[in-house]
């Protein structure tokens, strides 16, 4: 094992350690000789950035097959296909592994990307370890899902829209020059921020941790 | 009306009608999202239970070792050619598609798919099912060539829930999967090859392995992996033995299926049994494995009698059987499958080992196994060697399980194991006649399978026989030159109850 992936896939696992995101681990070792280690949210907003790494570990030599360089393709989507292609949804990842695999060595990397679900409801994280040129799967995961929550976008968006008030009180009590503006720009101000602490608690709850807000 | 998007009127309303500029922008903002939500969820969970649910779906149960697995006997009982869509499309929960779909014949006709209105496919064609066919009907991922095949209309027909006797009961009762692939896009043989060992020794076709070293394929099978580290395994036929494609050492480990029902009554099956179909008669309609033309009620008849006699065991507590379908027969299915490692991969895909078949119908029956669910992970046969394999220590037989995804994963293992025996039909007894006359005998008729490739240079050589059907083991000698006795399979020998008549004596 290289030392560089190695790191990337440490520094990966304790980023997403703290982001309240959930994992599929399955480790490569002799049985399993391609491992996927996903890392994304369980609960979603609507049209909103969701993040996700994967992290892929190999035993030495088992990528050395592929017939062009590897790629790790993830989709949100309500069914898998059997390959990315064939897979409708979201897009969440696709891209080159950077590095890619030395022939005979171990392999740990990790993949990072982002999308905006679509549709509300349960998804399945649909992840494929393909080959560019031929699109051979050296490794798929399908057990994770993603819920894309009408009550957590709901929350969200309350959240965001309460911030934005507050943001706007805050501008124009900066603007503006009359005492007793001032006063009720104050006033309002603090209600604003007693709602933004509301409706960040609605939406921590309604999300889940692993949700930016 | 004044703005409220001007800084200045804002200001203005804020200070002599703060209300009115509050509500204002409240009640429009608060009526656009909550007419989107209403519009868009129908219903509201309790966001505790959302979250916490959602988190438990992420959650990725971690599978016993190997040694504390509780599962010590494995059955598979592999029928013959039907797709997924063809026999379970209806499924509730499976991606699963009948009715609407359309396919384009060779003259440019689209054709619909439609509800079959008879169970034994008398004066159809065989669905085209070779090497040649399946990529056809693959089209490079668009699954649009089921008729641009060697297939009439038959190949685009299906059967609803009500139709077929027993599986759909099976499927609905245990848990079905509906992203499970056969493992080689082509015929009979290489796909149980695939089964016993992962491979097809670079066969695409059903021939029979004939070498100058004597009979049979190397035996690298799951079989023979198991015997050497001494774990129980036979392979049990009901009249024609794949197990000799194996030669002798396939043979040695065979039974007939009815030793299959007296050991899983006595609780002594092995820790691996195979179980098989009667072969014989597919072209005339009155095989017992489902393969066009069979009448399907009497393979059903048969897996019904397999595996309740599997759940009446005392094996079943810790026990698993799986009902799998060799490939799919020619039978269209809308979900195109994944190319994969393979022991011989190719870039070019008409030479690609590693091209799956289309989806089968597949079942595990099992107290571990969830009851009334459709898992969506992708498998192959070579999964069901990956869960062997685990359970008993046993190193891969080649890339294709090595890379496979273990069907351990498909299991329950952390909630208590469902002893209850769900009340599973005993389909009625079946009188089956021949078909009058449709279709040639299958001595020297065009049988099944029909794979028009030979094996690629430098695979084993096969028998030169003008036909490849599973009776060319009967008719070309195969069987007799391994001093095995052919015994045809009558009702008496089939079924577990022999009152029940699926066969012609």
């Amino acid at each position: 094992m290289t030392r560089r992936p190695a790191a990337a896939l440490v520094a990966a696992l304790a980023a997403t350690a703290g982001l309240g995101v959930c994992s599929s681990i399955a480790a490569a070792d002799s049985f399993t000789p391609v491992g996927l280690t996903i890392s994304i949210a369980p609960v979603a907003r609507r049209h909103a950035p969701l993040p996700i790494t994967v992290a892929i570990t190999a035993d030495p030599g088992v990528l050395d097959g592929s017939e062009g360089p590897l790629r790790m393709e993830v989709r949100l989507a309500p069914e898998c296909g059997g390959t990315f292609q064939t897979t409708p949804g979201t897009t969440l990842v696709n891209a080159a592994l950077n590095p890619q695999p030395s022939t005979g060595k171990a392999y740990a990397g990790s993949v990072k990307g982002s999308g905006r679900p679509s549709a509300y409801g349960a998804q399945t994280v649909c992840a494929f370890l393909e080959d560019t040129d031929i699109g051979r799967v050296y490794a798929n995961d399908e057990s994770m899902q993603v819920t894309v929550s009408p009550s957590c976008t709901g929350a969200a968006t309350a959240y965001d829209r309460a911030r934005a008030a507050l943001t706007r009180a805050q501008k124009q009590l900066r603007r503006s020059t009359r005492a007793a503006v001032r006063r009720r720009l104050k006033r309002k101000i603090a209600s604003r921020k007693r709602t933004v602490a509301r409706d960040k608690r609605r939406a921590t709850t309604a999300c889940g941790a692993g949700v930016a807000l | 009306m004044s703005d409220i998007r001007s800084p200045h009127e804002a200001e203005r309303l804020l200070t002599v009608a703060p209300d009115a500029y509050e509500t204002r922008r409240d009640f429009l903002k608060r009526t656009a999202v909550s007419a989107g939500l209403a519009a868009g969820m129908g219903l509201v969970l309790d966001p505790d239970v959302v979250v916490a649910e959602a988190a438990r779906r992420q959650r990725r149960v971690k599978l016993p070792s190997p040694r504390n697995l509780p599962i010590d006997t494995f059955v598979v009982l592999m029928m013959e050619n039907r797709s997924f869509d063809h026999y379970l499309g209806w499924l509730p929960g499976a991606d699963g598609r009948q009715a609407g779909l359309q396919f384009t014949n060779p003259a440019g006709q689209k054709l619909s798919t439609h509800r079959l209105n008879f169970t034994q496919s008398c004066g159809f064609e065989d669905p085209d099912h070779s090497w040649d066919g399946g990529r056809t009907e693959l089209d490079g991922g668009r699954m649009d060539g089921f008729l641009r095949a060697d297939s009439d209309v038959f190949s685009i027909g299906y059967y609803e829930e009500a139709d077929v006797p027993f599986t759909p009961h099976a499927a609905k009762a245990f848990t079905t999967f509906d992203r499970f692939f056969c493992s080689l896009l082509g015929p009979t043989y290489p796909n149980r090859e695939y089964m016993h060992a992962a491979q097809s020794y670079g066969m695409t076709d059903n021939s029979l392995p004939v070498s100058s070293k004597g009979l049979g394929f190397p035996d690298t099978t799951i079989f023979n992996a198991l015997s050497q580290v001494g774990v129980s395994n036979r392979y049990f036929y009901t009249d024609l033995p794949i197990s000799a494609l194996w030669g002798a050492p396939g043979l040695a480990r065979s039974g007939q299926v009815q030793e299959y029902y007296e050991r899983a009554a006595a609780g002594t099956l092995p820790a691996l049994s195979f179980v098989d179909p009667a072969f014989q008669g597919e072209s005339q309609g009155t095989s017992g494995d489902e393969h066009p033309l069979a009448d399907i009620r009497v393979g059903q008849a048969f897996q019904a009698d397999i595996v309740h006699a599997f759940m009446s065991s005392p094996q079943f507590k810790r026990g698993a059987l799986f009902m799998v379908y060799d490939e799919w027969g020619g039978f269209f299915d809308h979900v195109a499958p994944p190319r994969v490692p393979d022991l011989r991969q190719s870039r070019t895909l008409a030479n690609d080992f590693g091209q799956m078949g289309f989806r089968i119908p597949a079942v595990v029956v099992s107290p571990y196994a969830r009851r009334g669910h459709v898992d969506h992970s992708i498998y192959g046969f070579e999964s069901i060697l990956k869960m062997i394999r685990y359970r008993y220590g046993v190193p891969a037989l080649t890339p294709r399980d090595l890379y496979a995804n273990n069907i351990a994963a498909a299991f329950d293992f952390e909630s208590k194991p469902d002893y209850e025996v769900p009340n599973l039909p005993s389909p009625p007894e079946v009188v089956v006649s021949a078909c009058g006359g449709t279709a040639p005998a299958d001595s020297g008729g065009t049988g099944i399978d029909d794979g028009p490739l030979g094996a690629p240079p430098g695979t084993v050589p096969s028998l030169e026989v003008p036909e490849r059907t599973p009776a060319e083991m009967l008719t070309s000698g195969y069987l007799e030159r391994l001093g095995f006795h052919y015994t045809p399979a009558t009702p008496a020998t089939m079924y577990r109850h022999p009152s029940k008549l699926g066969m012609r004596a």
